[in-house]
């Protein structure tokens, strides 16, 4: 929810969405998606994963 | 077999589950479940409710293996995709009067979210007056959400809460197979501790192994898909997102071919199993329920599942749900086929103020 209102302000550049679960990380990635963003995933250390999003 | 697997975590994942929900529901019904009950979380911890002695009333009392083995198929599912993480501390007081107001209003209409679909797909008419109402309350619930409302993060926990649902069901599936008994009371009747109907709805159900094994199935399915019925009405509306809304499109699609099949389609208002004809109470019930469901992040099958992962604050709801059950018919809110019972319109009332103070109160302290 909030990840898409920080990607709906900003037109272009670069995001970074930290997530604990893999529900979220889906969720980000797929609203990302929809708006036509390029993902970047990363999982860091155990219930950490980091999503790095760029227009 | 790793191709569907894999399936499933994408979109057409949601669609899967819901067209195999939407096959087996009716089967469960052909097979002996109550008419259009073939799954519904809030009638099934009702009847869980009654069997363990939380309300008495004689005809919905039965230990429902759906759920045992719903909580179950997803507590695998998690174990071997790895992503069983015991977890709680997001405002599970809260989390439990959501389950238990969730309850009611599911009571009054006479079936959860799934159960809706499953009526409409079944020709019960009144239901949609129900998927109406919880499209309604979980438009009410948006508006929260976009306003800042949550309930907070989780944190984790360790490994050994996430095993408490499970062995929680896994003792209620012992209760079913014993029926331990304490003899009869003075009346003559049963006295307990588990109790289950002679007749009635209670006393309609498939074979255990199959309604254990089917509900093993959905919870696998519905773990890995993240199937949602609230979630889906509330993703489109939000986020238009109708990845999820394409699995409540399919399980009503799938229901309503299968009870073509089965014969069980019979169009109409009047004389549906287990429903009433209250138009206004079908709606307010289940918008009281939509805005429950939403302000918990999830409808009951959801959060059942979340629960079989690890989520104690999702068990939480669920032990609201259960005790929900209870209050249901000790304080005369669940209605029957008869009609809405005479504390119903009041609780949806007082569920719908208690839920907006929810939605306006409870936001992210900051840290």
């Amino acid at each position: 929810m909030l990840s898409r209102q920080a990607l709906q302000k900003l037109s272009k550049g670069t995001l970074q969405v930290i997530v604990d679960n893999s529900t979220a990380r889906e969720n980000v990635s797929r609203i990302a998606n929809s708006l036509g963003w390029e993902i970047d995933i990363e999982e860091r250390s155990e219930g950490e994963i980091r999503l790095l999003l760029t227009k | 077999m790793s191709t569907v697997l894999r399936l499933l975590t994408s979109r057409w994942g949601p669609i899967i589950t819901g067209l195999i929900i939407g096959v087996l529901a009716p089967l469960l019904v052909k097979w002996g479940n109550p008419g259009n009950m073939g799954i519904c979380m809030a009638c099934f911890a009702r009847d869980i409710a009654g069997a363990l002695g939380l309300h008495n009333a004689g005809v919905v009392q039965y230990i429902r293996p759906e759920i045992i083995g719903g909580l179950l198929g997803s507590f695998v599912a998690a174990l071997v995709f790895r992503e069983f993480r015991p977890r709680t501390g997001s405002a599970p007081l809260v989390r439990f009067l959501l389950g238990m107001f969730a309850m009611f209003g599911a009571l009054v209409f006479l079936g959860c979210p799934w159960r809706a679909y499953l009526r409409l797909s079944g020709g019960d008419l009144n239901a949609v007056f129900g998927v109406l109402g919880l499209i309604a309350g979980i438009g009410i619930g948006i508006v929260f959400l976009k306003t800042g409302y949550s309930l907070g993060r989780n944190r984790p926990a360790p490994k050994a809460l996430g095993w408490i649902m499970p062995a929680v069901m896994i003792l209620l599936l012992v209760f079913l197979l014993v029926e331990p008994q304490f003899g009869r009371d003075a009346a003559g009747s049963p006295a307990g501790p588990v109790f289950f109907s002679e007749k009635g709805p209670g006393a309609m159900y498939a074979p255990i192994a199959v309604s254990l094994a089917v509900g093993l199935v959905i919870g696998f399915l519905a773990q890995r898909s993240r199937f949602c019925t609230v979630g889906a009405i509330r993703d489109t509306i939000l986020l238009r997102d109708n990845h999820l809304l394409n699995g409540v499109l399919a399980l009503i699609v799938a229901a309503f071919v299968t009870n073509l099949i089965l014969g069980q389609f019979n169009p109409g208002f009047n004389g549906q199993p287990v429903a009433h004809t209250d138009g206004l109470w079908n709606f307010g019930g289940m918008v009281l329920a939509g805005l429950a469901f939403t302000l918990a992040g999830g409808c009951p099958g959801r959060q059942l599942f979340l629960a079989g992962e690890g989520d104690g604050d999702a068990a939480m709801f669920f032990a609201g749900m259960l005790v929900g059950g209870g209050f249901a018919h000790t304080f005369s809110i669940a209605s029957s086929p008869a009609g809405v019972a005479a504390f119903g319109p009041a609780t949806i009332i007082i569920g719908l103020v208690v839920c907006i103070v929810i939605g306006l109160t409870m936001r992210t302290a900051s840290e």
